[in-house]
């Protein structure tokens, strides 16, 4: 029988009788083998590297892709890309995540329920389309086709091109771009020089540098061409190449960069610019040539800046220092090559005409356009390509009938693309309803002011197509979801980015088989063309993108000119080029790896009516519309008493605003002054903030005529007293957990100022209120996610 | 306490102990490799190293090579089979049913790696077969005589394999033997 004492004896048997088998240190050998889990290991097989271009969120790197077996595994620049020489930029980069990530849509969907729920259900690829071209067709046969909209977030190359053409060649006027400065800068160019095309600016070569407004180092124009440039001018800080000047509220990152941050009140850049001429003008320090044998209106432009832009004026307008006010206008004029530039952040924030006028006035007193260091025009291969349409009587009446959204219209004569009129209008019936929209890279539900007005556009429009490649908030609003490849899986043209001073072109073959049951848009439009028939399908080439790609590929090789990059060009914006192919099949297979350049080449002389440039525009005179350069403050809505602030947008570099998400690299990236957890950060001069009783951390009503939010303050010492800097981009309610509820959307409480002559519309400035809710939101007590 | 009681305990405690001992040593060693602890697979393809290499004349590097930037290329995919097994080339029922199975649809075969390494080991054979001069069946065993493939012997608590893999503390052995250096970062990046 077995006793206690026997027991214990037992167990403490079997204890030593462990010990002594090879059981311990097995199990031990399991323990550590089960927990060696927490390594990520990429997958392991043959390295590959091939090229591709990116340019997502108006970026252009040429890249090498690295692959191992078919899984791409990094990108990298490639050294032989001029405008970026090799760098990359932070979305391109982490791009992989978007590539790989969980918000792909994997093929067709239809909504089914209400619209903004998320209910979708997979269809076919046949079925889609053939809804799709079957409605376009009903629309046009019943003399509907004006009630087709498309909205083009790209807004550049053979791509946007594409999905115009078909529009005018369907018989729809409603083509809509997302907004962003290029408006106004066409427009601007066009009126004062007579030049179609694009206005570069050759940062590289000047020696002086105006920036009004623009985020240079955060994402305006080509972010690796920028930080190449920074690269280049500063290579000596002893002697470094050029002055660099910031005109902002807010010390931004390209503020601290530059070499002088003269903080000025929002909205006021125009002034400034005038105020900067008036200087010019008085101690007569223009370029007498260029003002006396290549402009027209001097006389006037003279008589408007000295009567109403005095340095007091201006320094009362503007907020600034009378003195500085001088003295820059002194060194600007002095300079060899002095250089203004504009485009509000990014460029993706608009100017008005009149604002985009005087600055450009500025580089047009100094004599520095279309010179070396200056602002040259020049014609992009996307610009030249597309030859006559061949229109019916279909597509002939309604380029007659007036745009959904005004622009263009006896109203609006000079706009050709006022998209924040488009919901109102939708929404209000005002003029015929919209029956079909497409909407490709863009996310209005989102990235436009008063999204909520948006949300009931798209509801109130039967069939909304949405061409994206994410569940985004616009592609949740969509009847049908024709989710496009991603870049690395496409055919894409490469043409000359935002302010690149030089035209390129380039193609981006697809480095990755689809992930998706995805369909390139470019191939959909082209395959949609031959279906409908007639001269819709004689309007745009038969084939698919690829084929297209080839034909302007064919254009740029006839004219003889340019050069494909073999070695990597140290400075490509001064490079004397000739073409280094023979046969076109060379420069294709060239072209595979590399980039087509023409550095050097610009318009010469100027188209306008007098052949000269001009400070007041003739054709704004024709339209009896004010024709000078002026500063017209911008109209805010609300009551000083009720909203004492000024909230000023601003962008990130690491924050993907528009049509793209953010991946959760850049997510991270954020600094806790600007995100912390899921609370995002409005920032505050310490005097304001007194005066309103906040401290550091503390959680405000945020509340503007158009809507609150609640956010918490950072005080900042780098922004003028009485405004409210918020950045664009956060608070998502759609996409994957990095990005959802995260902040606030800032689109949702900025209000819209249009500029009474043109409707062109920003959203620099809104008023704006703080109201205390609690004091300091302790962070530290939450976990971290 | 009286005598009996003591050598009750003493008998007890024998017991326990021979227990325990015969327990650890038949479910816990390597050499019989029995459940619970132990699982036993076979390859998902029965292939014969043997008739590749006496009957076709193949060597190693036909399927187990280095490519140019180093790296080992590991065991081969199907369509290094398809080179030759498109059609039957002999009349093995496995022959037919690989080709049904994997050549056809296209699909790779799940093989079973004897010797594989949790993830945060980084093995690299150009070390080993190039500088250090070590043969294949050193670590891998006289495979490329094999007319199939040894059973795959795994422990179900961690998922490894158990005969010829090598845990650590072989690695470390065989480097301190052979003085080749032994810090952590050698195979731990």
């Amino acid at each position: 029988m077995l006793t206690r004492r026997g027991f214990l004896q037992l167990i403490v048997g079997g204890a030593v009788g462990t010990i002594f088998s090879p059981l311990p240190w097995r199990m031990a050998d399991e323990m550590v083998l089960c927990t060696q889990w927490w390594t990520p290991q990429g997958p392991s097989g043959k390295e590959s590297w091939d090229y591709a271009w990116c340019q997502l969120g108006s970026e252009a790197v040429g890249l090498k892709v690295r692959k191992i077996d078919e899984r791409i595994v990094k990108l990298e620049g490639n050294p032989l890309d001029p405008v970026g020489r090799g760098g990359i930029s932070p979305l391109t980069a982490a791009s992989l995540q978007l590539f790989y990530g969980p918000t792909r849509i994997e093929g067709p969907k239809r909504c089914v329920g209400d619209k903004g729920k998320g209910e979708f259900e997979d269809i076919e690829w046949p079925s889609a389309l053939g809804t799709l071209t079957e409605r376009l067709k009903e629309l046009r046969a019943t003399g509907k086709a004006h009630t087709v909209a498309c909205i083009d977030g790209r807004g550049r190359g053979i791509m946007s091109g594409l999905i115009k053409r078909f529009c005018k060649a369907y018989g729809t006027p409603n083509y809509l771009q997302m907004p962003s400065s290029d408006e106004a800068t066409s427009l601007a160019t066009s009126l004062m020089q007579g030049h179609q095309g694009r206005m570069g600016f050759d940062l590289e070569r000047a020696d002086y540098i105006l920036s009004f407004g623009s985020q240079l180092f955060e994402g305006w124009g080509t972010p690796v061409r920028m930080m190449a440039a920074y690269r280049y001018l500063k290579e000596d800080l002893l002697s470094p190449k050029a002055k660099i000047v910031q005109f902002e509220p807010r010390l931004s990152h390209t503020a601290a960069k530059a070499d002088e941050w003269l903080p000025i009140k929002p909205g006021t850049e125009a002034a400034l610019a005038l105020g900067l001429a008036y200087i010019i003008i008085k101690e007569g320090l223009y370029n007498k040539s260029f003002v006396e044998g290549k402009s027209f209106g001097f006389e006037s432009f003279k008589g408007l800046v000295s009567e109403k832009y005095s340095p007091e004026d201006v320094a009362d307008i503007t907020g600034l220092e009378k003195e500085d006010i001088i003295r820059i206008a002194h060194e600007f004029s002095s300079a060899k090559r002095p250089l203004a530039v504009w485009g509000r952040g990014k460029g993706d924030i608009p100017s008005g005409l009149y604002e985009v006028m005087a600055i450009h006035s500025l580089n047009a007193l100094v004599g520095n356009i279309n010179q070396n260091g200056g602002a040259v025009s020049f014609k992009d291969i996307s610009d030249t390509f597309w030859g006559d349409i061949p229109l019916d009587e279909v597509a002939k009446s309604g380029q007659e009938i007036e745009r959904i959204d005004e622009a263009g219209t006896e109203r609006y004569p000079l706009a050709t693309n006022l998209i924040h009129r488009f919901a109102e209008n939708v929404v209000s019936g005002r003029y015929y309803p919209i029956n079909v929209l497409m909407i490709f890279e863009a996310n209005p539900c989102y990235s436009l002011p008063h999204p909520d007005i948006v949300e009931k556009a798209l509801e109130k429009i039967p069939l909304v197509v949405s061409f994206s490649s994410f569940i985004d908030e616009t592609s949740l609003f969509s009847d049908l979801i024709l989710p496009n490849h991603f870049y690395l899986e496409a055919w894409e043209d490469v043409t000359t980015p935002s302010y690149l001073q030089y035209p390129i072109f380039g193609v981006s073959k697809p480095v990755s088989k689809p992930l998706c049951n995805t369909q390139h848009t470019g191939d959909i439009f082209l395959k949609m063309a031959q279906g409908l028939g007639g001269t819709v399908a004689s309007a745009l080439p038969s084939g698919d993108f690829e084929g297209l790609l080839k034909d302007v590929a064919k254009k740029v090789y006839e004219t003889g000119k340019g050069m494909i990059v073999e070695n990597a060009i140290s400075k490509p914006w001064e490079a004397k080029v000739t073409p280094n192919y023979e046969t076109f099949d060379e420069m294709w297979e060239k072209l595979l790896k590399s980039i087509w350049l023409n550095p050097n080449v610009r318009l010469e002389g100027f188209k306008t009516p007098t052949g000269k440039f001009e400070f007041c525009p003739k054709k704004l005179e024709e339209l009896k519309l004010v024709a000078l350069p002026q500063f017209i403050p911008w109209e805010v809505k609300g009551v000083q008493e009720d909203f004492p602030l000024s909230l000023v947008p601003y962008e990130k570099l690491m924050i993907s605003n528009g049509g793209t998400g953010n991946p959760p690299y850049m997510m991270k990236a954020l600094e806790d002054t600007t995100l912390k957890h899921n609370d995002m950060f409005v920032e505050v001069h310490p005097y304001t903030a007194t005066s309103l009783m906040i401290s550091e951390g503390d959680l405000v009503l945020l509340k503007t005529p158009f809507g609150s939010a609640k956010v918490c303050v950072h005080l900042y010492e780098g922004i003028m007293p009485g405004i409210v800097a918020i950045p664009l981009g956060l608070g998502h309610t759609a996409y994957d957990e990095y990005s959802k509820g995260k902040g606030i959307n800032a689109y949702k409480i900025v209000g819209i100022s249009e500029e009474k002559a043109t409707g062109m519309a920003t959203w620099a400035v809104t008023r704006a209120n703080l109201i205390k809710i609690e004091r300091k939101v302790s962070h530290e007590t939450r976990t971290h996610t | 306490m009286n005598q009996e009681e003591k050598k009750g305990g003493l008998g007890a405690f024998i017991l326990g102990f021979v227990l325990a001992f015969l327990v650890g040593w038949f479910f816990f060693s390597n050499w019989f490799a029995v459940p619970p602890l132990y699982g036993k697979l076979e390859q998902p393809v029965i292939y014969d190293h043997l008739k590749h290499t006496e009957e076709a004349g193949m060597v190693c590097e036909d399927c187990h090579y280095f490519r140019e930037d180093g790296t080992w290329s590991g065991i081969p995919k199907v369509e290094k089979c398809i080179e030759c097994h498109e059609e039957p080339m002999g009349e093995s029922p496995e022959e037919e049913r690989f080709i049904k199975e994997y050549i056809e649809p296209g699909r790779e075969v799940p093989w079973l790696i004897y010797s594989r390494q949790p993830k945060n080991v980084f093995f690299s054979h150009v070390a080993h077969t190039k500088l250090a001069n070590m043969e294949c069946k050193e670590c891998h065993g006289e495979m490329g005589y094999t007319s199939k493939p040894p059973p795959y012997v795994y422990s179900r608590v961690s998922r490894y394999p158990q005969h010829t893999v090598m845990i650590m503390e072989d690695c470390m052995e065989c480097h301190k033997k052979h003085k080749a250096k032994n810090y952590c970062f050698i195979c731990h990046k």
